[in-house]
């Protein structure tokens, strides 16, 4: 048996995945109660994460000269809040051999799952540092050829600058 | 405005009910632990409460109560943690007072109570507070955590001194109060910890580390380090969601901006 973890199910099959800490269990805490507190105070957090948020948002939208930066900060946090809201979410319990073969560093975004269903790799989505190596291989393309053109590579270049991709 | 004792050491009750803590007095958390203590001081004598509870209150900073019947210790579930032990079975605890010390408030006057930590039985959990008049103890797996001494006058006679022995407890200001030390590649796996509970693999380099004990306030310091690797950089940063006593989001960011998996490590100081 290795690591235990639980997979909750987010939009799009998307997946928030809790990791007990081994040393969080207590003296005299059976592994059952250990799990299930630690899983919920996750979810827990999920929540009051989203709540302080929200309120840090209001109190900076209320202030008489709010900060544009960190309003737009907060307004993704919010938004990252409740896409990642474990609160209600179904989940099934999993051990690291749960988890497809082909799992890595590389390809976390594209690990999706259902509930009751094994986890897989979905290789149909597209990866932020895949979306960005295309922009990169074009504009080295671009800079590979006899006569670039400057202006084609400058938008390539801001692209890269602005994480336009 | 109170004159509070300049260190939390050197603790001495209050002489009347005019020195009781307003909230207008607390300006910073240092000045709010020292309220704290002097409040329990006031609460010893106005209340009639016992120094055992007093003492308890002092030491575990939640709230433990203490039957004056009985002498019987009940702590809220989960949250009785000392000598970074923890016991969540209430029945496991139990309370050991010496002669003429009880649950009621009857100390002596002019007395030094030493206080004793004592886990009789580690497979259980089970553990138990000791008041003893004798400084010298031969308990087995004992931890001396402070002493009380008592005013020569009142009845029951107001606590003059707090002596604390143990600089492990939460109330250090000086201590890391969590860390993890976590591998995010793949299937994400905690290598060591202390006071987190869990952490939650949100996606890709974005991580929210639980704490098994929650922070005082969402005012704690946090510091860590992402590992570097062929493909990632090694900057660690917030989100921009709140920061909350219980929980901490964080990302992994590579040079080129975008979150990456990695090895992370993170540890936070603050009040609890």
């Amino acid at each position: 048996m290795g690591y235990k973890s639980r997979v909750y199910y987010l939009a799009n099959n998307e997946l928030s995945i809790v990791i007990p800490a081994p040393k969080s269990k207590r003296i005299g805490e059976s592994e059952q109660d250990w799990l299930e507190r630690v899983y919920a105070k996750a979810v827990s957090e999920s929540q009051k994460r989203l709540d302080a948020t929200r309120f840090n948002l209001l109190f900076e939208q209320q202030k008489s000269m709010p900060n544009p930066k960190k309003l737009t900060g907060l307004a993704k946090g919010v938004e990252w809040c409740e896409n990642t809201l474990l609160v209600g979410k179904e989940f099934d319990d999993k051990t690291d051999v749960d988890y497809p073969s082909e799992y890595n560093d590389e390809n976390r975004e594209k690990l999706r799952g259902e509930k009751g269903q094994p986890l897989r790799i979905d290789n149909t989505v597209v990866t932020q540092a895949e979306k960005r190596k295309t922009v990169e291989d074009e504009l080295d393309a671009e800079l590979a050829k006899q006569s670039p053109s400057a202006v084609k590579a400058i938008k390539l270049n801001r692209k890269l600058e602005k994480k336009d991709y | 405005m109170s004159s509070y004792p300049t260190a939390k050491k050197d603790f001495k009750a209050p002489v009347d009910n005019e020195d009781d803590i307003k909230a207008s007095d607390i300006v910073t958390l240092q000045q709010e632990n020292r309220a704290i203590q002097d409040f329990l001081g006031t609460v010893s004598k106005v209340q009639n409460i016992g120094l055992a509870t007093v003492l308890l209150d002092f030491r575990q900073a939640v709230a433990i109560t203490v039957a004056a019947s009985s002498d019987t210790v009940t702590v809220p579930a989960q949250r009785m943690m000392i000598d970074q032990r923890a016991c969540v079975n209430a029945a496991n605890i139990s309370l050991d007072l010496d002669g003429n010390i009880d649950g009621s408030g009857s100390s002596a006057a002019s007395t030094t109570y030493y206080v004793y930590a004592v886990d009789d039985n580690v497979p259980a959990g089970t553990f138990s507070m000791k008041f003893r008049t004798s400084n010298a103890d031969n308990f087995t797996g004992e931890r001396k955590i402070g002493s009380v001494t008592t005013a020569s006058s009142g009845s029951p006679p107001n606590i003059e001194t707090i002596t604390d022995d143990d600089a492990t407890t939460a109330v250090e200001e000086k201590l890391v109060k969590a860390w993890v030390m976590a591998d995010g590649t793949g299937t994400a796996a905690i290598q060591d910890s202390f006071n987190v509970s869990s952490i939650t693999d949100n996606g890709t380099g974005d991580y929210t580390v639980t704490f098994d004990t929650d922070f005082a306030n969402a005012f704690y310091a946090t510091a860590g380090l992402a590992m570097s690797t062929a493909t990632q950089g090694i900057q660690l940063r917030k989100q921009n969601t709140a920061q909350v006593v219980g929980s901490i989001n964080i990302e992994v960011l590579n040079t080129a901006g975008t979150n990456g998996d990695a090895e992370f490590s993170l540890m936070a100081i603050g009040d609890q």
